[in-house]
């Protein structure tokens, strides 16, 4: 098994296996904490923080799993206690004061779409944290159900019935506070 | 009339999730060399210290259920308001833990804590004046307040972040008459500085706080594992706590803000 061979090659130290490991992998990571934490600095910290402990448990993971669902765990997790920690003041501060550089994500938006996957973005901020992660893994990641199962340590056959739910709630936000969101259509 | 349908629903996130723009994603690979000593941050900070920083904090947390209660051989103690700060070995005990309980943020209130109340009704409670910070200028006054019976003069204000549950600034007010400590591991972990020109001290790193009951024996069932960045400071007859993720200055301009 090709993963299997990596992880253990880059357990032991061989940097040419350990560099494949994590450009297969950085991609995911750095979008999911990106997406969690909204600030690409931070998403960089914590995805690097996530490889840095990867790396000193590759001796003791279980090779016949998927490496993927493991380190967006470690990275959500991570994104999950720095939420509570440094940086969240400025959030606070924000109702305060201006920002010099807008907190917002800084691409530009040149096309509607682009604009419309940024206020789905808002809107999904606005759920609690497992429906935020169980949307992102699904549609914004594109994971399959087993992988996000996996990512999220649930049974693979409840992933379905929490998106729903997850679904149901985004569906009040938009309706709620993002109505250039709703699609509708006559019934 | 009109209404969103599910399976639209569930396409429509599937399609704008497809257009959201990333910002472009950092190699990595290059930052993290296996066995490399020493790689920076993106803020500069050594890897190598992170790893310390972060191995020193799970110490602290594996260490726990072993050392409670802690005999720890004491190596320099210091001293402000109600507030030991003691820099020690800890030894592990042969005696059964008492029920403390880690917690993983330190600006986050433990569920359990007691003494819930309004800030009205502990201005009665307590024999001492209650300050606010001014700064920031819209902080306002605190989302939840706790009288704890510890002596009945230990008061807690916590500001919640907007919007939500979690906490980000809480302000602890100690009468001199108890006692708590702080336990560190090194002793370059705390840094003197002031408050109003008065020693103040700044911990920034993982340790272990806890409430000397009035007998004089530690009893870690009020200790906590605080990760976040604490001030202390005193006046003379009462001792402030401020725990955050605020940098120093920051913490200073709260705590000088007191009114």
């Amino acid at each position: 098994m090709a993963n299997a061979h990596l992880i253990l090659r880059a357990g032991q130290g061989d940097e040419h296996a350990w560099e494949t490991f994590v450009h297969e992998h950085q991609q995911a990571v750095f979008r999911l904490a990106y997406l969690l934490l909204g600030d690409a600095s931070e998403a960089e910290d914590v995805a690097q923080e996530t490889f840095l402990r990867a790396f000193r448990a590759l001796d003791t993971f279980d090779t016949t799993r998927s490496a993927r669902p493991w380190l967006l765990q470690i990275a959500a997790n991570l994104a999950r206690n720095r939420r509570r920690s440094a940086g969240r003041y400025l959030h606070a501060l924000g109702r305060l004061v201006r920002f010099a550089t807008p907190p917002a994500p800084t691409i530009a938006e040149t096309s509607a779409e682009r604009s419309e996957a940024q206020t789905l973005w808002q809107a999904v901020k606005q759920l609690n944290a497992p429906d935020q992660q169980i949307i992102y893994l699904r549609y914004f990641l594109e994971l399959s159900e087993i992988e996000t199962a996996d990512t999220l340590g649930i049974a693979h056959g409840t992933v379905k019935s929490r998106l729903s739910r997850a679904l149901g709630r985004l569906r009040n936000v938009i309706a709620r506070d993002f109505p250039a969101l709703r699609e509708e259509r006559e019934v | 009339m009109n209404e969103q349908h599910p399976h639209d629903l569930e396409a429509s996130v599937r399609h704008r999730a497809a257009q959201f723009e990333y910002p472009p994603t950092p190699d990595l690979a290059k930052a993290l060399r296996p066995r490399t000593p020493h790689t920076t941050t993106r803020q500069g900070k050594p890897t190598r210290l992170r790893y310390v920083l972060v191995a020193m904090g799970i110490a602290v947390l594996l260490l726990w259920p072993l050392a409670v209660p802690l005999r720890a051989a004491v190596e320099r103690l210091w001293r402000i308001g109600a507030v030991e700060i003691i820099v020690a070995t800890p030894v592990p005990a042969t005696s059964t833990p008492a029920g403390a309980t880690p917690t993983n943020g330190s600006t986050q209130p433990q569920a359990r804590i007691e003494g819930q109340t309004t800030l009205a009704e502990a201005q009665e409670r307590v024999p001492f004046e209650i300050r606010l910070p001014a700064y920031p200028a819209e902080l306002g006054p605190p989302d939840q307040v706790f009288v704890q019976n510890i002596n009945d003069t230990t008061l807690i204000m916590v500001w919640l972040e907007p919007g939500s549950e979690q906490a980000f600034l809480s302000l602890q007010v100690l009468n001199t008459d108890m006692i708590a400590r702080k336990l560190l591991f090194a002793d370059d972990q705390a840094q003197r500085t002031t408050v109003n020109g008065e020693p103040a001290i700044w911990i920034d790193v993982p340790h272990v706080f806890e409430y000397v009951v009035p007998e004089g024996q530690p009893q870690l069932q009020e200790g906590r594992f605080v990760q976040g960045n604490v001030l202390i400071w005193a006046d003379d007859t009462l001792t402030y706590r401020l725990e955050s993720a605020l940098s120093l200055a920051e913490a200073r301009r709260v705590a000088e803000s007191l009114q």
